[in-house]
């Protein structure tokens, strides 16, 4: 599973006194509304440079001055607009995309209705999602986020109290926007909402221009990716993570061992132990695959047998609906027990080169 | 007026110099600046200079991983950027010696070296 090789997965790497400047550094940036190739190409190059006169054993102000802000200021200083533009269409992807989800739920209910033996006309039939007041007010949104933001800019080399208010003013205006978009969404409109054709013809027209303004975003993140295993190799709280769990294991291990007659196992043995279980993982696919497929049988049988379907194109409907969602469902646990069982081996590995 | 106000017009010169010697990336552009005296250039002075060469054509960078770890740009001169550094050089050369010139009045070295030259 590739990920892009992102800053902040370093941050761990730098110490406390390179950690604090990196993070006012980082929101300084993250409030200058750029876009997300921009931001990530810039904190990314800060945090090269970081690490690297860390390593050198410079002091951090040997970097970035004796002034914070005017290094901040100058680091975002040749943003132009177009930076600007792609993060405000960046921004909207969020809204477009639930707008897209609702309308493809409204165009898989119209089909219901149509194969119950609806006359429905396709050009006259409404969507429950009106397309004006939803865009109105994720605009109105981030109009305030922006406002937030700049605010937030502004005072956070000055007045740290205005600061965290600002800061703690963008989380509860989130929360409470959240709340009133969720009431918005659920409220029934009937009347006059737009036609469905037109919002599913604005959602394709708006995924096909942002496919194409983001061209370099997407070749940026498949070009700087990294895999499941290397991240793992990076994040320290990861590694720290694993070796605590494994030492409780082992711990744990060895209290239940005798209570069942066992004897102790020396940690060579646990390290063994532990490689059995992992390579043991690679044998359940099967399994998996077993219980994807049962689950939806055994459910859709028992629905079946309670005259839970109307008809038997409707059980066959949600049979595969529901072996879908199982199997996508599936195959995520899979690939994580995997990653995970891969971090294990790496762990054993190490273990036992320290042990030699 | 702090060093780097006066450098702002010479400071892509500068970086564009160095980059000609070879593909190289921040941190070394400013380790190279710092070895010629210019210690007050920082990253925040330099970022966006390297954004504006890159903007204008001047150099072009690919992207890789560090050995650090985090993505690093690599820059390269563009043959547009080597023709910009000749001229910035030839440029750059008249204006310092009217600069010695009008600053330390050492108009009659100036000429002694014109002829040395010549």
């Amino acid at each position: 599973m590739p990920i892009v090789n992102s800053h902040f997965m370093y941050i761990e790497k730098l110490n406390p006194e390179y950690r604090e400047v990196f993070k006012t550094v980082s929101e300084y940036v993250n409030s200058n509304n750029m876009d997300e190739m921009r931001t990530e190409e810039t904190l990314s190059e800060v945090m090269d440079t970081f690490l690297a006169a860390q390593e050198a054993g410079k002091p951090v102000e040997k970097v970035v001055g004796k002034d914070l802000q005017k290094f901040c200021e100058s680091l975002c200083s040749e943003k132009g607009v177009k930076t600007f533009l792609l993060g405000f269409i960046e921004t909207l992807d969020f809204c477009f995309g639930i707008y897209t989800v609702l309308n493809l739920i409204d165009l898989i209910s119209m089909i219901f209705d149509i194969s119950d033996g609806e006359k429905i006309n396709f050009f006259t039939y409404r969507s429950k999602t009106d397309l004006l007041p939803f865009l109105c007010g994720y605009i109105i949104f981030i109009i305030a986020s922006y406002t937030a933001k700049y605010f937030r800019k502004k005072y956070m080399f000055t007045s740290i109290i205005k600061y965290k208010l600002i800061s703690i003013f963008i989380f509860a205006f989130s929360l409470v926007f959240c709340f009133a978009f969720i009431c918005f969404l659920l409220e029934d409109y009937n009347s006059e909402n737009t036609y469905l054709w037109i919002g599913l013809l604005v959602s394709a027209v708006y995924l096909i221009f942002y496919r194409i303004i983001t061209k370099d975003k997407r070749r940026f993140m498949k070009e700087n990716c990294i895999t499941f295993n290397e991240f793992l190799g990076i994040s320290e709280t990861f590694k720290n993570d694993m070796e605590e769990m494994e030492m409780k294991r082992f711990e744990r291990l060895n209290k239940r061992n005798p209570k069942k007659g066992k004897p102790e196992l020396t940690f060579e043995q646990f390290l063994d132990f532990e490689e059995k279980n992992c390579n043991n993982w690679d044998k359940k696919p099967p399994f998996y695959i077993a219980l994807a497929m049962g689950f939806p049988v055994i459910v859709t049988v028992i629905l079946r047998l309670m005259n839970g379907f109307e008809q038997t194109s409707d059980m066959w409907f949600f049979f595969f609906i529901l072996l879908a969602v199982e199997s996508l469902l599936m195959f995520g646990i899979y690939k994580a027990g995997k990653s995970g069982s891969n971090a294990r081996m790496k762990w054993i590995e190490a273990k036992r080169k320290e042990n030699q | 007026m702090d060093n780097a106000q006066l450098l702002k017009g010479i400071l892509e010169g500068c970086v564009l110099a160095v980059i000609e010697k070879g593909e190289t990336y921040g941190y070394e552009i400013l380790g190279e600046l710092e070895k010629a005296g210019l210690e007050d250039i920082g990253e925040g002075t330099l970022y966006p200079v390297l954004t504006r060469l890159d903007k204008n054509k001047l150099i072009q960078c690919r992207r890789a991983k560090s050995p650090l770890g985090p993505i690093r740009k690599y820059y390269s001169i563009t043959a547009e950027g080597t023709e910009y550094l000749e001229d910035f050089r030839e440029r750059y050369s008249r204006i310092s010696k009217s600069a010695d010139i009008l600053l330390y009045d050492n108009s009659s070295e100036t000429e002694e070296n014109k002829n040395a030259n010549s």
